[in-house]
């Protein structure tokens, strides 16, 4: 017998059981379907925007994120719409979502799901776990203990789900929008390093502007905003725009100036931990999808250093001598950025 | 204000502050406010080419250049082109007054009036210290280093000067230095980061760190003060010159207590001779009557000093020398010497030797050199007074028979001291070789320096304090009358004949109404031998123009007396004593029969060094020909540059010509103020370009299109052809033009900061080149040697 546990509320839609279709791999030449890229994107961003007034920063990354692939953390204060910008995403996109709220008691295998006894056929039945959805809002994640955490790290990653030495695909597209607070708030345990890794980039979404907090409270004075939100884009739409990205053309000079980005962060005196070679991976990857949404069929250095923020700053470990200096690891990336020389422009440019 | 300006202007200040130390040396000494207005122009050309990432040795040309036309200004304005560029007459009136000034030097004591050369000699020193510290300090960030130049302008100046508050310019020195060294300590410890405690980023000295600092500084320069004092070889230090100020009271050009023979050596490097004294005598041979004023009998291998004589009181009658013999023939000389005023000498200048002296004032009589010494502080300025006197003219036979000199007078004066190099000894052994009595030796030696051993006459060498000093003079064969005495002194003793040095004048030149002038060209020294029977006898080895050997030195060699050649020796004094021709040819050099041209030639006035076709002034003005060059080349350079970058090519654009047009954005960027960034994307350095060059609408949206093409040609698969790039450049520079002021304008055009690319890519490209050289020849020579099949 089972309870009804709304940790685990189910948003989506559709019936989660049928996600058939699931690759419509058809071959993309480059810069062919960015057209449509662009009218579905604009059709997701007006959705998302129309409860999240004045951050369109914010949801710009959270959906380059879903185009590139990856996984988002979105971290601030409490009750600036954290949850909101996540569950609009997931809402505005017609898959199938789940959302699990992260709370100190919650179990790994919550998460993953577990082999339940059936008595009538007399063997072990796997029930999945709040995982297996396409889109997974992970509300504080950092509420949960590191175990129940790490949980999603196979599951990221790898997108699949081993419980009893099984293994289970997840449904494409798959991705996380987890939120938390900053770790210096109460009742909260930091990500490990290798779980953070897995996130493509982390967002804060900030105070709005007086304009935008006014508005607000129209928008969200009479009813729930996010009640009336109806899918406007399906996840073929979404499997075909990953597509489109991922033939995004890098030139040579750009691979290698990421590559010069993210060791110019393991070189650095202000920084303990650099990032990782995956995070060069999720940075180009984030770099294409960012260039398809400007409508570009090729990434330039602009796309790498306006994402180098989000995408490296949650993986490197500033020093002490850093932290005293109440220097940021955003503040170290931001100066990286602006000392690392861009290869072509440098040889070619004197 | 950066850190580098702050150091900067703390250069300037602490040369100012030790230049105050010489204050007293001129009066009045509002010269050091203009000499400190040249320093900070000086230095902010300097600056300012830092600003613009000009190269090193370019920003020390530009301040050159700053601080000679400013130098022109101020002394030499009224012949200059428009006050600043100087010209041909410019320069020659800086030298001029330059080698007035070193004449002025050598001739007013302190404190000297402010005569234009010496305030121009000054000025050039402080600002060249100035220029150096400030090249070291910040051009080249040796800051501690600066404070070498300082202490040699504080030696200078306190080293000509020692009265007066030496303590205080001491002081001042040091505060100086030290506000350097904190400008430059600020600088570091700001790079340190943020100051944790108290009040970030402020040193109000309440910062432990500021007020260790300054405790140390306070205890070394109290400690430099006050230690000399309780060290017993220092002396008392600068504290010494507190309250009274008793100096020796250098009087500048004429032979003093202090070092006879190195001021002998400036009286004689002086251009212009200052009269000393005249006097009228009734000597048979004028001409062969030195006057002398003091002997050296000490040497210690490295120079001619006086020991401590005992002076006595003079007596009524000074008598004949007690070795004197009767049978030396004599003539009974009197003299009657008038001295100029301001002649402070502490010794009265006498022919010897002297039997009776007639002379007002305290002085005193020194039996064994036979010389009068002023006591109390007397001196022989401004006298009149009478000598009474004997003109020896002992037989050359008399002299070659004389026995060996009594042991008191060779135990003193045939010692020299144990490291004289063994040169000397062996080149006397040989020189007399042919020789057989000490006189003969003596007038071989003579000989040898003023006819046969090659020796020239120059008064640029300097009197040395190397101990192997003399044997270098032996080596080189060219000195002044300090080193042939001092040689022929060494070298007589060196034989076993007693032998000293005498400070004196040769007779001077006579004038039309018979007296004679002796002046400061006059100055000489010469040796004395000692020859028992007749006592000290003057020998004369300096190879001078008009200088008179003794006659009973001359009867033993051929009579030839003719001068050593000094043709090319004296280049840049004049030949001293009698060829030196005010009114009329001197005595000595009508007994030498030469009073020819070349005695004319010794009276026009000496080349100035800076004459118009002086070699000098040819390298000047070349040397500014290549700074004008340097200076035109980024101009020149920058617009061939941009010519080839903006070159039609022949269809359409290529890829090349897009990045170019590209490039030759940036760089007018560059020169309109706006550096580029190795890191910023075409798109932002756009941006930045229209922001920070305050672009119009128009030119904005070209410097847009610009980056979107270059981007294309850099990164997108395929180029979607871009419209005319060159128009767009064009209206870039112009709204890049229109928006910065006058000054930026100009500079984009004549000094355009890109071009500093050109000389980064330098070194690169001589890399390159030799590198390729050496391809080429490692690859031919490996041809050469391959085996042929």
């Amino acid at each position: 017998m089972t309870t009804y546990d709304n940790r685990f509320d189910d948003l989506s839609r559709v019936d989660r059981h049928a996600p058939d279709g699931q690759n419509p791999s058809r071959p993309v030449a480059p810069g062919e379907g960015l057209a449509e890229l662009d009218a579905v994107v604009g059709r997701v961003r007006a959705s998302v925007e129309s409860v999240l007034e004045g951050k369109p920063e914010a949801v710009r990354l959270a959906l380059t994120v879903l185009l590139a692939e990856g996984h988002l953390l979105i971290e601030d204060v409490p009750g600036v719409g954290k949850t909101m910008l996540a569950k609009a995403l997931a809402r505005s996109i017609d898959c199938t979502v789940r959302r699990i709220q992260f709370t100190p008691d919650l179990l790994p295998s919550d998460i993953t799901g577990s082999g339940v006894f059936d008595q009538n056929r007399r063997e072990f039945e796997f029930k999945p776990g709040a995982i297996f959805a396409q889109i997974v809002v992970g509300d504080e994640i950092n509420r949960a203990s590191p175990k129940t955490q790490s949980a999603l790290l196979e599951s990221m990653e790898e997108r699949q789900v081993t419980v009893d030495g099984v293994s289970y695909q997840l449904p494409a597209p798959f991705m996380v929008v987890a939120t938390q607070n900053p770790i210096e708030m109460e009742g909260t345990y930091p990500l490990p390093e290798a779980q953070r890794d897995r996130f493509m980039a982390r967002i804060s979404i900030g105070y709005p502007s007086p304009e935008a907090e006014l508005q607000m409270l129209d928008v969200h004075g009479g009813a729930d905003p996010l009640a009336q939100l109806q899918p406007v884009a399906h996840t073929d739409d979404v499997l075909k725009l990953i597509e489109v990205v991922r033939k995004v053309h890098v030139v040579d000079d750009l691979r290698r100036y990421a590559v010069a980005l993210v060791s110019a962060t393991r070189n650095s005196s202000e920084l303990r931990l650099g990032a990782s070679p995956r995070a060069t991976l999720h940075l180009l990857r984030a770099a294409r999808a960012a260039a398809a949404l400007d409508g570009r069929e090729y990434v330039i250095p602009d796309d790498l250093q306006r994402l180098a923020v989000p995408v490296l700053a949650h993986r490197v470990l500033p020093t002490a001598e850093t932290q005293l200096g109440r220097r940021t690891a955003e503040d170290v990336v931001r100066d990286l950025v602006r000392s690392v020389p861009i290869p072509q422009l440098a040889a070619r440019g004197r | 204000m950066n850190g580098r300006t702050r150091i900067a202007v703390s250069a300037v200040t602490a040369t100012v502050l030790t230049a105050l130390c010489l204050w007293p040396l001129v009066q009045p000494s509002s010269w050091i406010v203009g000499a400190a207005f040249v320093l900070a122009l000086m230095t902010a050309a300097g600056a300012g080419a830092r600003r613009l990432a000009l190269p090193r040795p370019l920003t020390v040309l530009l301040q050159l250049l700053v601080g000679f036309l400013l130098v022109t200004f101020f002394f030499a304005g009224d012949q200059a082109w428009a006050r600043f560029i100087p010209g041909p007459q410019a320069v020659r009136q800086l030298g001029t007054e330059l080698s007035s000034g070193v004449d002025d030097m050598s001739h007013f004591s302190s404190p000297a009036p402010a005569t234009v050369g010496l305030r121009l000699l000054l000025t050039l020193t402080v600002v060249g210290i100035g220029l150096l510290v400030d090249v070291i300090a910040v051009t080249y960030q040796r800051v501690a280093l600066a404070g070498l130049p300082l202490l040699a302008l504080y030696a200078v100046g306190t080293g000509i000067h020692p009265s007066g508050p030496v303590w205080l310019f001491f002081l001042l020195a040091a505060f100086g230095y030290l506000t350097l060294l904190t400008a430059e300590g600020r600088d570091r410890v700001a790079r340190w980061g943020r100051v944790f405690h108290g009040n970030p980023g402020s040193y109000d000295g309440t910062n432990p760190l500021t007020s260790s600092a300054l405790r140390i500084a306070t205890l070394a320069a109290i400690g430099g003060l006050l230690l000399p004092v309780f060290l017993p070889a220092v002396g008392t230090g600068v504290v010494s010159g507190l309250g009274h100020g008793v100096g020796p009271g250098d009087g500048g050009g004429v032979i003093t207590a202090v070092n006879p023979l190195a001021s002998l050596a400036q009286s004689l490097q002086q251009t212009t001779p200052e009269p000393v004294l005249s006097y009228t005598t009734n000597a048979p041979d004028p001409g062969d009557q030195y006057l002398r004023i003091t002997d050296l009998d000490q040497f210690n291998g490295v120079s001619w000093t006086t020991s401590t004589h005992r002076a006595v009181a003079l007596p009524k009658a000074l008598g004949a020398p007690g070795e004197l013999r009767s049978g030396v023939p004599s003539a009974a000389v009197t003299t009657r010497i008038v001295t100029q005023n301001g002649y402070e000498q502490q010794w009265l200048p006498m022919p010897y030797p002297a039997v009776n002296l007639a002379v007002q004032g305290d002085w005193r009589w020194e039996p064994e050199g036979r010389t009068v010494i002023g006591a109390d502080g007397q001196t022989a300025s401004g006298l009149v007074y009478q000598v009474n006197s004997l003109a020896l003219t002992p037989s050359p036979d008399a002299l070659r028979q004389a026995p060996s000199a009594p042991a008191d007078i060779r135990r003193v004066y045939t010692a020299l001291p144990r490291n004289l190099p063994a040169v000397v000894a062996s080149t006397a052994r040989s020189v007399t070789a042919s020789a057989t009595d000490d006189f003969d030796r003596a007038v071989l030696l003579q000989d040898w320096f003023s006819i046969r051993g090659g020796f020239s006459y120059n008064t640029d060498v300097p009197v040395s304090d190397s101990p192997d000093a003399l044997a270098q003079f032996l080596a080189r064969k060219q000195g002044f009358c300090v080193h042939f005495a001092s040689a022929m002194a060494a070298m007589a003793r060196s034989l076993g004949i007693p032998a000293r040095v005498v400070v004196g004048f040769t007779p001077g030149t006579q004038g039309t109404d018979g007296s004679w002038l002796v002046t400061t060209h006059d100055a000489h020294a010469w040796p004395e031998l000692y020859f028992s029977g007749v006592g000290w006898l003057r020998f004369e080895p300096t190879p001078r123009q008009g200088i008179v050997t003794p006659g009973y030195s001359t009867q033993v060699t051929t009579p030839s007396n003719a001068p050593a050649p000094t043709a090319g020796a004296t280049s840049g004094a004049q030949p001293t004593g009698g060829a030196r021709n005010q009114r009329g040819c001197s005595l000595a050099a009508r007994h030498l029969g030469d009073c020819g041209p070349e005695a004319a030639l010794g009276a026009t006035p000496p080349p100035s060094v800076l004459s118009p076709s002086s070699p000098l002034l040819l390298a000047a003005w070349s040397l500014a020909a290549v700074l004008v060059a340097m200076l035109l080349a980024p101009m020149v350079w920058r617009g061939r540059t941009r010519r080839a970058r903006l070159r039609r090519g022949p269809s359409g654009l290529t890829d090349q010509q897009v990045l170019a047009a590209w490039r030759e954005m940036v760089d007018t960027a560059w020169d309109h103020g706006i550096p580029p960034n190795e890191a910023d994307t075409p798109r932002r350095t756009a941006a930045r370009i229209s922001e920070l060059g305050g672009l119009g609408p128009g030119p904005s949206a070209a410097a847009g299109r610009l980056a979107l093409a270059t981007e294309q040609v850099l990164y997108a698969p395929a180029v979607s052809a871009p419209i005319s790039l060159r128009q767009d450049v064009r209206e870039v520079r112009e709204g890049l033009s229109a928006a910065s002021d006058r000054r930026t304008r100009v500079r984009a055009v004549v000094l355009p900061p890109s071009s500093s690319s050109l000389l980064r890519a330098l070194p690169r490209r001589v890399r390159a080149a030799v590198s390729g050289w050496t391809r080429d020849r490692a690859a031919a020579l490996r041809r050469r040697l391959r085996p042929r099949s």
